[in-house]
């Protein structure tokens, strides 16, 4: 019996390790300076990240790597859109959407609900500001489905008539701890992005009898 | 194994079980019944069935997926005790936490139970005949058989699927008969196998429109067929002057864990065949207040036309229930803030804080509250 080479799954392999290790240029430093995001706020890591970027995916910062702790930023959700981007096959789309007429109670729902599922609920759900904006925060603590139990915190708001959300979540053995101050100084230093004044609106001159076409 | 979406049964373990299986030794051309102590001799293609299907049972011993309550993993285990007699102490259930009508088997004797099943069964005797479903795969080695079909297939260089879909049709009525055989010899009434199928058909979610049928997934025989089926079983069956039904039994034990269970469902938001069992448990009658704050749970997460007017109505029909959960003034409050009814939302969220003070969403509550209260 002779066995034939499997080069396109080795060139798979291959290739997803290079990306793990930043190889393939999949992974960015994000330096400890300011940083807009989405163009709706800057936040400044004192720390160096690495981001990664990916298609439909928020960007993703981590420093240890993603498996260990990862800090996500869903930036500018607009209305009627999911927080995650994949579809389930095979049913009705189950994905909860962002409405703008949500309470701010039934945003940290449906941001635990997208993320944790209902397996794991929320805990300590209370205000707080996101840069000037009226937001939320909370903690949840979950398990992977291999069993690796790991923290998340969740800070979100609505800037603008769209939905802005950090989720920072790790290891619950070590990782989650260690760049937990570091979170929380980012999450501090969110400012919002001014926005240029809208241009004043037309108003015909009383003698004028221009019209707009 | 077997695996059950929304009323469909779906052979899923068995595509890592063959992937692993990688020197076959021959297949029986026929596969007789399991015996209750019988293991499979070394060196065979069961064997490795087995081997794999223990690799996978201790990966579910770790999963976050399995509940571990002691008191519905005792009633549950009695259950399958009761029906699989002398062959109870080879076989290993978990109770597993997963959304809609969903029972699993695996070669090796690992049954898996899901919540959803236990939601969805009216009492004992449905409940034993889902199980006796399960066992009947299990004594026929219809994961053996399946993988001897795959085989004779790949001999012959046909893989197309029709066969499969049909071969595996067969094998789910079989279980089907096996499993109505069993229920009706542990002194159950068969009526309730019927009753069972009838709950399935009456809440299986129904693909969106725009979606064709996927042909893996329709491995068994449309639910109405069993149905018929059943009944025609049902009605030849000689029972027992006082089968068992065991509805109080089964009710009791559900009671505890039925709204983690109905907000699973809630959640994944199948919103019209979680409205039809919700209903259906409402016909039921047990714990009304319970149920009818979820049905106020499934208008105010769809939130589409008319929804919102619905969900306060179902709201305020729970609540003259003593079962009531303290999130109905929660959820009535965030409707009523919604909909611009301020006092009503004022009401109920001050509510809410008294009824649950110890709630985890109490600060973000009492802002809103604030709010409301403020210029």
């Amino acid at each position: 019996v002779t066995r034939r080479p499997r080069l396109p799954g080795v060139l798979v392999a291959c290739a997803l390790l290079a990306a793990g290790c930043g190889g393939l240029g999949l992974y960015t430093l994000v330096e400890p300076r300011v940083r807009s995001m989405g163009g709706a706020y800057t936040v400044q890591p004192r720390l160096a990240w690495s981001t990664a970027s990916l298609r439909d995916w928020p960007e993703t910062w981590t420093i240890d790597g993603v498996a260990l702790e990862r800090l996500r930023f869903f930036t500018g959700l607009a209305e009627g859109q999911p927080l995650l981007g994949l579809q389930p096959a095979g049913t009705a789309d189950p994905r909860a959407r962002f409405s703008t007429a949500m309470t701010r109670p039934e945003l940290a729902e449906l941001v635990a609900e997208s993320l944790f599922g209902s397996r794991y609920p929320p805990r300590h759900v209370r205000p707080a500001r996101f840069g000037g904006a009226p937001g939320f925060r909370f903690e949840v603590s979950y398990a992977t489905s291999d069993g690796v139990r790991r923290e998340a915190l969740v800070a979100g708001a609505v800037i603008r008539a769209r939905l802005h959300v950090i989720v920072y979540d790790g290891t619950a053995l070590y990782h989650f701890e260690k760049y937990r101050d570091e979170v929380e100084r980012i999450l501090e230093s969110i400012t919002l992005t001014a926005v240029a004044p809208p241009a004043p609106p037309y108003r015909a001159s009383p003698n004028s009898s221009a019209t707009l076409s | 194994v077997t695996v059950r979406r929304g009323g469909v049964l779906v052979l899923s373990l068995l595509a890592p079980l063959v992937a692993g299986c990688a020197t076959p030794a021959g297949r029986p051309d026929v596969v007789a019944d399991l015996a209750p102590t019988e293991q499979p001799s070394d060196r065979t293609d069961e064997a490795s069935l087995w081997l794999h299907a223990d690799r996978l049972e201790e990966q579910l011993k770790t999963s976050p997926i399995v509940v571990r309550d002691p008191a519905l993993q005792r009633y549950v285990a009695s259950v399958v005790c009761r029906i699989a007699g002398p062959h109870c102490p080879r076989i290993r259930v978990y109770v597993v936490r997963r959304r809609g009508f969903y029972a699993a088997m695996a070669p090796n004797g690992m049954m898996e139970v899901g919540t959803g099943l236990l939601l969805r069964t009216a009492n004992e005797a449905q409940l034993a005949c889902v199980i006796g479903h399960e066992i009947g795969h299990y004594l026929r080695r219809h994961t053996m058989q399946r993988w001897a079909d795959f085989q004779a297939r790949v001999a012959n260089f046909r893989s197309e699927s029709g066969s499969l879909a049909a071969f595996s049709r067969d094998q789910e009525r079989e279980a089907d008969e096996v499993g109505f055989d069993l229920m009706v010899r542990s002194g159950y009434d068969p009526r309730q196998a019927v009753r069972a199928w009838e709950r399935v058909l009456a809440t299986e979610p129904r693909p969106p429109a725009n979606m064709a049928p996927i042909a893996a997934l329709a491995t068994h025989p449309p639910t109405a067929e069993r149905v018929n089926a059943l009944r025609e079983y049902a009605d030849k069956a000689a029972t027992t002057d006082e089968p068992r039904v065991g509805r109080e039994d089964h009710v009791a034990r559900l009671r505890p864990v039925r709204g983690w269970i109905l907000d699973d469902e809630v959640r994944g938001r199948q919103f019209a065949s979680t409205e039809a069992l919700v209903r259906l448990l409402i016909e039921d009658g047990d714990g009304l207040g319970e149920l009818h704050f979820f049905d106020g749970e499934i208008h105010r997460l769809r939130s589409a036309q008319g929804d919102l007017t619905r969900a306060i109505e179902d709201y305020r029909r729970a609540l003259e229930f003593p079962d009531a959960p303290a999130a109905t003034q929660r959820s009535l409050g965030l409707v009523a803030l919604r909909t611009g009814d301020r006092p009503a939302a004022r009401e109920a969220l001050a509510r809410y804080l008294e009824r649950a003070p110890q709630a985890e969403d109490r600060e973000l509550i009492a802002a809103q509250l604030a709010e409301l209260d403020g210029p």
